[in-house]
This record gives C-alpha cells, structure tokens and sequence, in this order.
C-alpha cells in the first residue's frame, strides 16, 4: 500500500493556541483539559494515522520570539532549522484574536510566507483565527472579515493566492468545521468517497450520509456535499451546523465509555429516528440518518448497513489495486 | 413591646401562610398539580393536555427543601440539575419579609417538589419568637392577671398557631447545602437551629408520636476545591459538631445523612438520586423488578438503571451496587441520545415528541449499552456485557456475522423484557 506523506506546519504566536486545537483534534483532549499544557519548546512533531494510508505529520512549532527567530533566521551554515519550510504541504497559521500586537503577528506570518515561496511554493495556506469565543457575538463576522481582508493582501504580495480562512474557537464546534476542510483537502481518494457516499444516499433514499474519520470524528465528506467543492448544499429546515455538532457528540461518547475500557464503538442506533452510525471499517465511521423510518421495515435497513459496511471495506482494496 | 409591634408581625404571619396554603395545595393532588401549571402559561398548554393521557407520576407525596445560607451554592444545584426543564420558571414567592421561597421546577414525572429556600435567616424566627412571647406575657397579664403563666405553654403555643407551622408540613426531606469552602461554623449553627425548629414544631402538632420523619441531608459543597485528604477532615469535622450540637439539644432519632458533592462531577447526581429514592414508596417492589429483569437475561446484564431523563437522577436501580463509573456512562448515554435526535428534530416537533426514544449501542469491548423509554421522562439504561456471546467472534471476519446473530438474538430478548417491565411499571404507578 502507498503510503501518502503530507507535511502540515502548525505556526502562529506564543499563546495563540496552538498544542491546545492540536491536543482536542488529534489527541482526544476536551477542551477544559487544555489548561495542562504548558509553552511548546521548539518543535512537536507528531505522526498522524489518517484513512489508513494516509499520514500526517504535523508540526507544531513552539510560538515564542526566541523559537521564531530561530526558525527564521537565515542561517545557510548551519542548515539545521531550514529543514522546516522544506516540502510542507499545508501551512495553518494561527492568529490570537485577543492579541495586542496584530502588527507583529502580521509581520512573522509574512515572514514564514516569504521562507515557504522559497522553499515549497506549492503549499496550501489556512489561517485560523482563533480564541473567536471571547468576542462579542455581534462583532465576530466584522473583525473576521478585516483580519482575511488584511491576511489575504499580505499572501498575495508572496503569490499565495489560494488562502482559507476560519473563525475558531476550542469551545464550540467551529474548530471541526476548520481541521475538517483543512484534512479533506488533502486527501487523495476524497472522490472515491464521495462517488460512493452520492451512490449510497441515492440507493438508499438516505436524508444524510456523512463519513467521519474514526479516530477524529472530523468530517471526511457528505452527501449534501457539492462535487470538489467544500460549500454545503443547504438543505432545507437542516442546522447548518450539524456536522460539527455530531462530531462534538460522537467525540464526548467516545470519551465516555473509555470508563467502560471500550476504546470505541461498532454502533450506535437509534432506530424510531432513523439515526445508524456504524463502523465502516478501520477508518472510516458513517453517520446515516433515513427518510421515514417508520415506513421501513428494520431487517431491510440492517440488511442495507451491511451491504455498506461491504462496500466500505472494499474500498481500500480498490484503492491499492 | 407594644401591641402595635405584634399587630404587623400578625399581618406578617397572614400573608405567610397564604402563601403556604397556595403552595401545598399546588403540590398535593397531581390533577391540581397540573392544573395549575395550566394556567400558569400559555404555552404548556398544549404540551400537558398531550401528556396528561400517558403521565404517571411516582407517589412523591412530600416536599423537597432546599436551604442553606446564602452563597452556599443552591442556586447553582438547581440549575445544574432541573435546568433542562422547558416550563423554567422561577416563582418568588413572598413569605412575609422572613423567608422567600423560590418554587423551584419539578421533574415531571418525579413531580420532585423541591423548593429553593432563600434568606432563610434563623434569628429572624428566632426574634418572631421572642415578640409572641413577650406579647402573649403582655396579654395575659392583663387579661387574666393570673401570675403562674407556664413559659412551655406559650412556647408549644407560639409553634402551633404561627404559619411556620405549615412551613414544616408535607415536608419529607430538608437538604441542607453547606459551602465546604468558606468558615462553615456559622452555616453549621443555623441548621442545628432549623434542625431544633422542625424538631419543636413536629412535636408540638402532635404530641403523642416521636417518629420525626424528616430526613435532613446535609450537602457539603463545593469540594472539588479541596483535595482528598482534607475532604474527609472535613466531612468528620462537621459530622462530629452536628452530633455535639444536637447532643446538647437534646434531640434524638434524627435522620442526617452527609454527602461529598460537586456540581462539576456527578456526585452531586449521586447524592439527589439517593435523597430522591429514599421519598419513593415503591422503590422496593421496583428495585425487586429489575433484579428479576437481570435474572431473565441470561445474566449477560451488568447494571441497569431506570433514569428520569430531565434531571439526570436515577429513580431505581438493581440490588447490586453501584459503580459511579457506570452510572456516568449512561446517563451520558442519554445525552447523546438527545442530542442526535435533537439535530433533525426542529423538521417536524410534534411527530418526534410522541415517538419513543430508544438507542442503542454496540462498544468495541464486549459491552453495548441499550436505552429505551418506558414512559414520558423515565427511561431504562442497561449496560450489557456480551461476554457470553462472544467466544467465538475475535474480530474474525467470517465470524463476525455469528456474533451479529447472537448480539441480535440478545436484543430481542430484552427488548420483550423491556415491555414486560414497562406493563408492569405501568401498573404499580398507577
């Protein structure tokens, strides 16, 4: 099997939150446990199992000047630290909304900008725009919308075109929205997936199919997905927001019944409202949620999940074929 | 002391126990129960005309006081375990200038009437006393002239007429929240105070029985500041100036009970699920039922819960003890449940509020937990362990339909004891 490198640089400023979004996303932490986490030193680096074939390795680079500059500075004779901005994949750059000095917090992320041109001028760039829970409601989107209007400016002057931004916080379920098209942007096999999921939705006469990495829970794509395209179909009378909140719920049960020594679940029914999350296969959860369930008879639907559970773990057979 | 003086404490004392007369008689009888939630708001209407037809209520005669001093964290209790109720509504209720009494939400099918007792100042009563009593001096002197005036007399007097009287009826439980965190000795003296005031009222309504049948549990809060240790240190310390301090009194057969509890874990779940049990009239015959539901599943059942889905609290459980790890796992259980079902429930509310709400789920272990709702509000939590059924499925594909088969068979199984239990459930409360 192939194995699929992809390098993710974790950047931002010293107490931007960083280990924290790291440690919830990757490491099952909840988000009161964050307060454990001291100052990164130098750099994390972690290796991330994801989909199987796929592996992450994130680095999570220490945010205080003394690290920054060290990873900045130009020094051709050592060579030690320009190892970082070499073949890197994604950069997710993270911006303390509370921050006092936006200026120089601009200023180190025009500077890794003009290393990576350098060194990996293919790479992707994410911003996240973080701590969002401490401002006010009613000024979030406003003060979203300059800090990307500003970002963006900065990323063309280094031709970086194609930036994403997202507002998050560790306190609801914005940050899964982010991690998610952060990771699905980088998976390879994203349209086998989704061809299968469209199929199934269809056979089925499913309201909703959406596919979540296990370990995670961060969504790997849906059925109200467009084609390669990360924007939602909004169906109608559906919480926008529904995504996010199922990961939050799986991932708090999965804490749960750590009590009971069950690292994870198989399934999880609840059938009079024709909700089914089933374990797909190694990687991959599925969330089905069915059309009129009073008017199916339950054997069918048990019938059915199988046969999707077969076509799941077919699917990385496929792949490597 | 004038006559004037006592004039306006009587007034005092009218409006107090009007207001204690609406009181009870809103918790007594359930049809009464509900209809005063009826006219208490509009849109409730609707929602109790649908449930009243399938609502049975446990037999909760008695009333639930909440009290403690100011800032202890009784407030936050309640929050913290009724908040999911969607009739919140806090009634202040004035009783005289003395005591307001916040109404606090029943569970609705607990009907738990607990009330939230606020400023509930001991001295204050304590010189309510004093003016009867140098009133009643005052009066029979100059009525009767009589010198031999017995002090007990007016003493038992003073605890029979006043409204306070009928503060203390109904009254089966008195929790007492004591802020473990501050200097606790002034909370401490007060409840022994209120201790000796039920004590002294019990005993003057009716002098002949002794059986003081008010369970005072005494909450010490906010321990998740403390550490292990001095917790312990703590809890001795004031069981032990309880007892001094009744001992002193002179009062015996007085139930107290002492709870550890946090409103950031699920002790103080815990402690409520055991005030609550204690008030229920049918807990054995209930508690008898599950074992029989355990014993009839081929012994593949661990723990098995019968929850009230609002508060969290559990009604019931089997005879064997309870691990709190269990119980936190599935009432967890149940907030998942809702909240899934809560993502697509704003499509269509009124099709999803009358359909059961069932869940169940298989772990990578050999445990599954399954979850099915006896009637509105009260539901069974059962953790499962599949350990017999399971020899032969070691994650081997081929088997894996075998073990299917088996986990399936189990289901149905306690699907059919499920509604056997509910029938009969269905019976006993009604």
């Amino acid at each position: 099997m192939e194995q699929t490198k992809a390098k993710l640089l974790l950047m931002g400023r010293s107490g931007s939150g960083k280990s924290s979004m790291r440690s919830i996303i990757f490491s099952n932490y909840s988000a009161f446990d964050t307060r454990r986490l001291g100052a990164t030193i130098d750099i994390e680096h972690s290796h991330l199992k994801f989909l199987g074939n796929m592996t992450l390795n994130l680095w999570d680079c220490g945010g205080q000047d003394i690290f920054m500059d060290s990873y900045l500075q130009d020094n051709n004779e050592t060579n030690s630290k320009n190892h970082i901005f070499q073949m890197v994949q994604v950069l997710i750059h993270v911006f303390d909304v509370e921050s006092d000095e936006v200026l120089k917090d601009i200023e180190i992320f025009s500077m890794v900008l003009q290393k990576l041109r350098n060194s990996s001028p293919n790479c992707k760039i994410f911003v996240l725009i973080h701590k969002m829970d401490l401002v006010q409601i009613n000024k979030r989107d406003n003060l979203f919308n300059i800090m990307m209007s500003k970002l963006k400016e900065t990323c063309s002057m280094y031709g970086f075109d194609d930036v994403k931004g997202f507002p998050t916080s560790i306190w609801d379920e914005s940050l899964y929205k982010a991690w998610s098209s952060i990771v699905g942007s980088m998976i390879p096999t994203i349209d086998v997936y989704r061809k299968k999921v469209k199929k199934i939705t269809e056979l089925m006469n499913l309201k909703e199919f959406i596919l979540f990495e296990k370990t995670t829970f961060l969504v790997v794509c849906s059925s109200a997905e467009k084609n390669n395209d990360n924007e939602y179909v909004t169906v109608d009378n559906m919480d926008p927001k529904r995504f996010e909140k199922i990961s939050n719920v799986l991932k708090t049960y999965k804490q749960s019944i750590y009590k009971l020594k069950a690292n994870n679940f198989q399934e999880l029914q609840i059938p009079e409202h024709g909700i089914y999350i089933i374990n797909l296969n190694d990687n991959l959860m599925g969330f089905i949620n069915i059309n009129k369930p009073e008017w199916m008879n339950n054997n069918l639907i048990e019938k059915n999940l199988q046969k999707v559970k077969l076509m799941f773990s077919n699917i990385e057979q496929d792949n490597t074929d | 002391m004038s006559h004037k003086d006592y004039g306006s404490v009587k007034t005092n004392n009218k409006t107090f126990q009007e207001s204690i007369v609406k009181n009870s008689s809103n918790g007594s009888l359930n049809s009464q129960d509900s209809a005063h939630d009826l006219e208490a708001s509009h849109n409730d209407i609707k929602n109790n005309k649908v449930l009243q037809s399938d609502d049975l209520e446990l037999g909760l005669r008695k009333k639930i006081l909440l009290m403690g001093l100011d800032r202890s964290g009784k407030s936050s209790i309640s929050k913290v375990l009724f908040n999911n109720e969607h009739q919140s509504k806090n009634k202040v209720i004035n009783l005289g200038n003395y005591v307001n009494i916040i109404e606090n939400l029943k569970g609705k099918l607990l009907d738990l009437k607990v009330y939230e007792v606020e400023n509930f100042d001991m001295n204050e009563i304590l010189q309510l006393q004093q003016l009867y009593y140098n009133n009643n001096m005052v009066s029979k002197n100059i009525n009767s002239g009589t010198e031999d005036i017995n002090n007990m007399d007016i003493e038992d007097a003073f605890y029979k007429d006043s409204g306070f009287s009928k503060f203390f009826d109904d009254v089966g439980t008195i929790i007492y929240v004591v802020d473990s965190t501050s200097e606790y000795l002034a909370s401490l003296a007060n409840l022994s105070m209120l201790i000796e005031l039920a004590y002294k009222f019990h005993k003057a309504s009716n002098y002949t029985s002794d059986d003081f049948n008010i369970n005072f549990e005494v909450l010490i809060h906010k321990v998740d500041s403390l550490n292990e240790d001095f917790k312990l240190d703590t809890q001795r310390d004031i069981m032990q100036r309880i007892q001094d301090e009744l001992l002193d009194l002179g009062i015996e057969n007085v139930a107290i009970n002492f709870y550890l509890t946090s409103i950031f874990d699920y002790t103080i779940y815990e402690a409520f699920s055991r005030i609550t049990q204690k008030l229920i009239l049918e807990l054995p015959f209930i508690e008898n039922l599950l074992d029989n539901f355990i014993m009839n599943c081929h012994n593949s059942i661990e723990k098995i819960f019968l929850f009230d889905i609002n508060s969290k609290i559990y009604i019931s459980t089997d005879s064997s003890p309870v691990n709190i790890l269990s119980y936190e796992v599935c009432s967890e259980f149940i907030d998942v449940t809702l909240d899934l079902r809560d993502l697509y429930e704003d499509e269509n509310p009124r099709k999803y509020k009358n359909k059961p709400l069932k869940a169940y789920s298989r772990l990578n272990n050999d445990f599954s937990i399954y979850m099915n709702e006896v009637f509105k509000n009260l539901c069974v939590v059962i953790l499962v362990n599949n350990n017999n059924s399971n020899e032969y499925a070691n994650n081997e594909l081929s088997n894996t339909t075998n073990s299917n088969v088996s986990n399936k068979m189990l289901m149905t199984l306690i699907d059919y004891n499920f509604n056997v239990l509910k029938g009969t459930l269905k019976k006993i409360l009604k």
